[in-house]
């Protein structure tokens, strides 16, 4: 038992360490002095992209988490920093394997096709990383098995993506910011439906891995975005105009109400019974 | 004298096409200099293409100053200068793995020069990049490393270009270097004709070979992190040296 909380303060201060970094990393450039002040908006967005994040993982916290993390204010000190690493992860991830970096393409080369890309990756990572938080569990290893199984399932699907229809080169060499929007809102919704394929009470890794495949409506989200891209590619190659913004918009904002409605149609996350009863003698000692 | 965002301003104007590719980095860390306005522009070897072609963007690699003579040339010519130097400037001259002094000092001079012209907005631009950006030993101790590269998303599309009514690139450099490859075989794949021209001799078409990584997604993560990055953007940042401490460890300080 106390290796474990060794373990979890140990798991704590590595967390502040790596969260620490991850912010004097995003907030520097945001802050530095530059010669020309366009992007102010871009700085505004990305300098409240954590702090939104934090928000929705902390009323995550507060409202679904396990019964003995909603109450303690060191374990929802410790998931907010574990959260603030995962989100460095995340990010660092989507720099390398996207090839979508927010600081150079978003930030430095004033690619607003690559913001919008970049502020649904962030919210789809956020997303993921507090539907792993929903539910009872023992520690802090389900919450990273879970968030983890979350995170590749969504970089292998951006990958997959990439590879039928150039998305990415489309984002940040063509700058195509109707590509982007359909792009950064799919990162969100493809978020919604993993994090709710992340939550749910544990029961041990074989069974997460199956209660993972709930999450499989994300394929079909994939297979639209994919179809869409391939449509605005081939219009494109006919030399129409490929800046239909309010279109990706319109598509975008279907791809969350999909993933929302798919979310409200699913069945509740499972329960595991142990918990029930936990519970119970939790309470009886707080009474 | 100018100060930074004026002189940004000017190789950076808000009404124009191409400028939203100018690299802020330089004018950022430029030295205040107090510059008497009496420039004189250079002439350029390669007067051939010098002839203004309305169908034509210009990328000019030449060493140090000398990409930023050429470009206040061809400015004269009608075109639309583009400055891409993403390297900062360092405290000391002789600390710098790559000396952009000569450039910062051109940028501040040649703000004048092309204060006084009236370039068109819709002219074709004339990207300028340093030929020397990648030279020297790589990360070396106590030094400042700002040595940088060019990447297809620090360029405009081939379909921007085209759209735009350009169907030739003229690179004027002595070869081709390995990262600009990356950029001119997107725009030869796409019908963009690529001519070099190095000094004297007349602009001829090139087809452009591939280079190692091209279209990976991981070229610019591997790329950038063999380069120090500036934690305002662009690249430049001290080399640590490693030193020798009480407990005969070698640990790494800054300085």
């Amino acid at each position: 038992m106390d290796v474990l909380y060794l373990l979890e303060f140990l798991i704590f201060f590595v967390s502040i360490f790596c969260s620490f970094g991850f912010l004097v990393k995003w907030y520097m450039p945001l802050f530095s002095k530059r010669p020309l002040n366009r992007n102010k908006s871009v700085r505004y967005v990305l300098g409240l992209l954590p702090i939104g994040s934090l928000g929705i993982i902390l009323f995550t916290l507060k409202m679904l988490a396990s019964f003995d993390v909603v109450n303690s204010f060191f374990y929802i000190s410790m998931y907010m920093v574990l959260g603030l690493a995962g989100l460095f992860l995340g990010v660092t991830l989507m720099s390398c394997i996207f090839d979508l970096s927010w600081l150079d393409d978003a930030l430095n080369l004033n690619n607003k096709a690559a913001l919008i890309a970049v502020v649904g990756g962030f919210l789809g990572l956020t997303l993921i990383y507090s539907g792993a938080n929903i539910g009872n569990g023992p520690g802090w290893w389900c919450v990273v098995f879970t968030g983890g199984l979350g995170l590749v399932a969504w970089l292998v699907l951006g990958l997959v993506i990439n590879s039928c229809t150039k998305t990415f080169e489309r984002i940040t060499v063509e700058r195509d910011i109707g590509c982007g929007i359909r792009f950064g809102f799919y990162l969100l919704a493809s978020g919604i439906i993993l994090a709710r394929a992340c939550a749910g009470d544990w029961t041990s890794f074989s069974v997460t891995l199956f209660e993972f495949m709930d999450g499989w409506p994300v394929l079909v989200l994939a297979g639209i975005l994919i179809l869409v891209e391939l449509y605005y590619i081939h219009r494109a190659k006919l030399n129409k105009t490929n800046n239909a913004i309010f279109g990706s918009i319109f598509l975008g904002v279907a791809f969350i109400v999909i993933a929302i409605a798919i979310v409200y149609l699913m069945p509740p996350t499972s329960e595991n019974p142990i918990y029930g009863a936990v519970l119970e003698v939790f309470w009886r000692l707080h009474i | 004298m100018k100060d930074r965002m004026n002189m940004y301003k000017i190789w950076a104007p808000d009404n124009v096409l191409w400028t939203q590719w100018t690299k802020p980095v330089l004018f950022a860390s430029l030295p205040c200099n107090n510059n008497d306005g009496n420039c004189e522009l250079k002439t350029s070897n390669a007067d051939h293409i010098h002839m203004f072609d309305y169908n034509a963007a210009v990328i000019v690699d030449l060493p140090g100053k000398e990409s930023v003579d050429e470009g206040l040339v061809l400015a004269q010519c009608g075109y639309r200068p583009v400055p891409l130097y993403n390297g900062v400037y360092g405290n000391s001259k002789f600390s710098m793995i790559v000396d952009v002094q000569g450039i910062a000092e051109a940028l501040q001079e040649g703000a004048d020069i092309l204060f006084a012209l009236n370039i068109r907005a819709d002219a074709p631009p004339v990207f300028l990049l340093d030929s020397n950006r990648m030279t020297g030993q790589g990360k070396e101790p106590g030094k400042y490393d700002n040595r940088w590269c060019v990447f297809p998303q620090d360029m405009p599309s081939a379909s921007l270009l085209l759209k735009n009514g350009i169907q030739k690139i003229i690179v004027r450099s002595a070869r081709i270097q390995e990262d600009l490859a990356h950029i001119l075989l997107r725009y030869q794949n796409q019908g963009i004709h690529i001519f070099l021209c190095n000094n004297d001799e007349i602009p001829k078409e090139l087809k452009v070979s591939k280079p190692s990584l091209y279209m990976s997604l991981f070229y610019r993560f591997k790329v950038t992190l063999g380069l120090s990055r500036n934690a305002t953007g662009g690249f430049g940042a001290v080399i640590p040296e490693p030193q020798i401490g009480w407990s005969n460890r070698r640990y790494y300080g800054y300085g």
